[in-house]
């Protein structure tokens, strides 16, 4: 029975530490950050999520060599919205687009000079799991990760 | 990560306020006593879960919590003098007829109280009757009576 208590502390202990370390979501070591392969778009997200805790993604975006219109869409795939709330985006969007399988928001740029945009997302994970995100900016190439969310 | 590190810092704030305040502030004495309890459970409790209500977080806050229990039970054993400082020591309130009026002052304990324990505890109603009184770690105060001892003596 003493050994199952001690063998039941480590695990506590491990517990704390990872939680310590924010590998049970809220900070820590758990922000990452990817880059398209075309370096149009950078994303900074949380690894872990804990159910119906706010999270932020923070997009940065770099408009396309030679785009005409100084505008620019960002394009989220739907298989992410599916398990997440998006609560807010900043600078809100001029417009969302619905597509089959992704949700477009389109923004005004100042400047088509404009060499790097952020936006700030807020979502709020709704379902316990591992959500893939797809996300891409204007025409480049998409971005992917993973978030985990606990219950 | 910050849950860890809230609940740890809630628990030193708690246990430094506490002793602090003495043993017998929140032993339970009066009703007053447990509904200051409740108060401070619900303020506390705020800054523990925050806007976090998810299980995860409770999971993790009470885990650090009763880790930091057992951590600290652990050093305690083998550092009396740590002992000491953060539970205290037993403290003679009364013995053989005569209270300890210096420790009864101090820990705002009064022949009342001692009176109630042994009322409580041994059914004993009278000073005379009463052997010894210690105020323990606990914050209760134990009584040894007269009679009971004698008897076993005799024995």
């Amino acid at each position: 029975m003493w050994r199952i208590q001690q063998v039941a502390w480590g695990l506590m202990a491990v517990l704390v530490v990872a939680g310590l370390l924010g590998f049970l979501g809220s900070g820590g070591l758990g922000r990452r950050s990817v880059i398209a392969s075309d370096g149009t778009l950078e994303v900074d997200y949380e690894r872990f999520l804990r159910r119906g805790n706010r999270t932020t993604l923070l997009v940065r975006m770099r408009p396309a060599e030679g785009a005409a219109s100084p505008a620019l869409g960002l394009r989220i795939a739907q298989a992410y919205l599916d398990g997440m709330r998006v609560e807010s985006v900043f600078p809100p969007p001029r417009r969302a687009q619905v597509g089959p399988d992704h949700v477009t928001l389109d923004f005004d740029v100042d400047s088509p000079a404009a060499t790097l945009l952020t936006l700030t997302i807020q979502v709020v994970p709704e379902r316990v799991g591992a959500w893939q995100a797809a996300i891409r900016a204007g025409a480049g190439a998409p971005v992917g990760f993973h978030q985990w969310v606990y219950p | 990560m910050d849950s860890v590190v809230r609940a740890l810092l809630v628990y030193v704030l708690l246990m430094i306020l506490f002793r602090v305040a003495g043993k017998r502030t929140l032993a339970h004495t009066t009703t007053f006593d447990l509904v200051l309890v409740l108060i401070i459970s619900e303020a506390i409790s705020n800054v523990l879960v925050g806007t976090d209500y998810s299980f995860t977080n409770a999971a993790l806050i009470v885990t650090t919590l009763i880790l930091a229990d057992i951590g600290l039970s652990l050093v305690k054993r083998q550092a009396p003098r740590l002992e000491a400082l953060i539970d205290g020591m037993p403290l003679v309130l009364f013995r053989d007829g005569r209270p300890n009026a210096t420790h009864m002052t101090w820990e705002r304990v009064g022949l009342d109280d001692i009176l109630a324990a042994a009322r409580e505890r041994q059914g004993v109603s009278r000073l005379e009757d009463i052997e010894e009184a210690v105020l323990e770690r606990s914050g209760e105060i134990s009584v040894i009576p007269r009679r009971k001892r004698g008897a076993a003596d005799k024995g």
